[in-house]
């Protein structure tokens, strides 16, 4: 049995996902106390067709900035369409830059 | 002597300047404030529009009166179809029967909340009639980013003024967004070195910058990244891109036919106007979108995001960590 909590974005931020509110409460209420417990999170875009990067930045950005690399292994972007992809990967491209990269 | 806004025949993103050479903030002691339009007057483009919207809103307010002349001249009805003149006239009547806007333009918006903007974005895609996924996309990516900025950074309770409108012929969509907040100075004054309107409306657009904390890449909330996606969708398309804050306005030029395309981080580095302005209390930003050129939008995203690391050592590679299933 799959024991990871999984967030269905449609259904709580429609099929643009831009409101960063809603991003932000996702981030502190579900995913930062998820992975402090260590347990996996699924992040489910199906029926999403576009999002911002301010929302994905709202999402994961601190989880990055707090875990690094590791979190990448705990989480799963799940029916993520080209456009939601390339925009997770950009945050999770600025938000894991080293200094020296700079 | 009352304040006068002079209103020109026209104003678009290809011709700004007479429109922005009002004071628009310079109020006597006479509390009242005229709108005077030109005899001729034709066109204010969506960012006007909003702009106007703000201001006198801003007005009320702070009980300054707004009054206007020439209100009958013929390109009047116009604003009134797009919503201004409840705003600056409010007891003005029609001649005409009301249109359901839907096809051409998306009247005028007061956006205060995050809910307020979460319904402006589901209403704007059937009422512009964007017969693709791509195109609704780019256009619904620009007014969240944008009209976020004011939520977020304008300060007070501060709302978003915005308004669109489609022209067909040209296939472009223009988008208008304004406030009457803190402006982008106040936001970033004493970081990075900003001091004037000018330098501050010029950092605003680096990816960064004004996620309002001195870490790359912003803070937790924000990467400070909204103008640059906003202005580089703006460039992919070939279109103007206006920025206006305090005493100064940036412009991101067309592209000329036959010039490739090439996003920049620095928007010094794209062909480009920055010029001073009378003043405006607050922040407006047009964009104009030629959907004709989007195409994919995720080529967009992609270029966008080649030229966020354009200035960085090394482009970082995490793709092959990041599991999409």
């Amino acid at each position: 049995m799959d024991t990871r909590i999984q967030i269905a974005v449609f259904e709580i931020a429609s099929n643009f996902a831009e409101n960063k509110d809603i991003a932000k409460e996702i981030r502190d209420t579900i995913i930062l106390p998820t992975i402090k417990n260590n347990k996996g999170i699924i992040i489910d875009f199906a029926k999403v067709d576009g999002t911002t990067q301010s929302f994905i930045h709202a999402l994961i950005n601190e989880p990055l900035r707090e875990q690094g690399e590791a979190f990448l292994k705990m989480v799963e972007f799940k029916n993520c369409n080209n456009i939601v992809k390339n925009i997770v990967l950009a945050v999770v491209e600025y938000s894991l830059i080293r200094p020296e990269d700079l | 002597m009352p304040l006068v806004i002079s209103i020109p025949n026209q104003c678009s993103t290809n011709a700004p300047r007479k429109f922005l050479e009002n004071d628009f903030f310079g109020f006597t002691e006479d509390k009242t404030a005229f709108i005077k339009f030109h005899p001729a007057f034709v066109y204010l483009q969506p960012f006007a529009i909003s702009m106007l919207a703000a201001w006198a809103d801003y007005c009320n307010q702070v009980g300054v009166r707004v009054e206007t002349e020439n209100i009958k001249a013929s390109g009047v009805e116009y604003l009134w179809r797009m919503g201004l003149l409840k705003y600056v006239q409010p007891d003005y009547k029609s001649t005409r029967t009301e249109h359901e806007p839907s096809g051409r333009f998306i009247p005028l918006t007061k956006v205060a909340t995050s809910e307020d903007l979460r319904k402006f974005i589901s209403d704007l895609v059937p009422l512009l009639h964007l017969d693709s996924v791509d195109k609704a996309n780019a256009v619904r990516y620009c007014i969240s980013e944008m009209t976020r900025n004011v939520l977020e950074h304008a300060g007070g309770n501060c709302s978003a003024f915005v308004s669109a409108q489609f022209f067909k012929d040209a296939q472009r969509v223009s988008i208008g967004v304004a406030d009457t907040g803190v402006g982008i100075l106040s936001t970033l004054k004493g970081k990075y070195g900003v001091a004037d309107d000018g330098t501050a409306i010029i950092e605003a657009m680096k990816p960064g910058i004004s996620g309002t904390s001195a870490n790359m890449y912003g803070s937790k909330d924000n990467a400070g990244a909204g103008l640059f996606f906003t202005k580089s969708i703006a460039d992919f398309t070939g279109e103007y891109f206006v920025l206006l804050s305090g005493n100064t306005y940036y412009r991101l030029m067309r592209r000329r036919i036959g010039e490739k395309i090439r996003l920049s981080f620095d928007p010094l580095q794209n062909r480009s106007q920055v010029c001073p302005i009378k003043g405006w209390n607050g922040t407006a930003v047009a964009i104009d979108i030629n959907i004709s050129r989007v195409g994919n939008f995720n080529d967009i995203v992609s270029l966008i995001r080649d030229a966020f690391f354009e200035s960085r050592k090394a482009k970082p590679s995490f793709a092959a960590k990041v599991k999409f299933t």
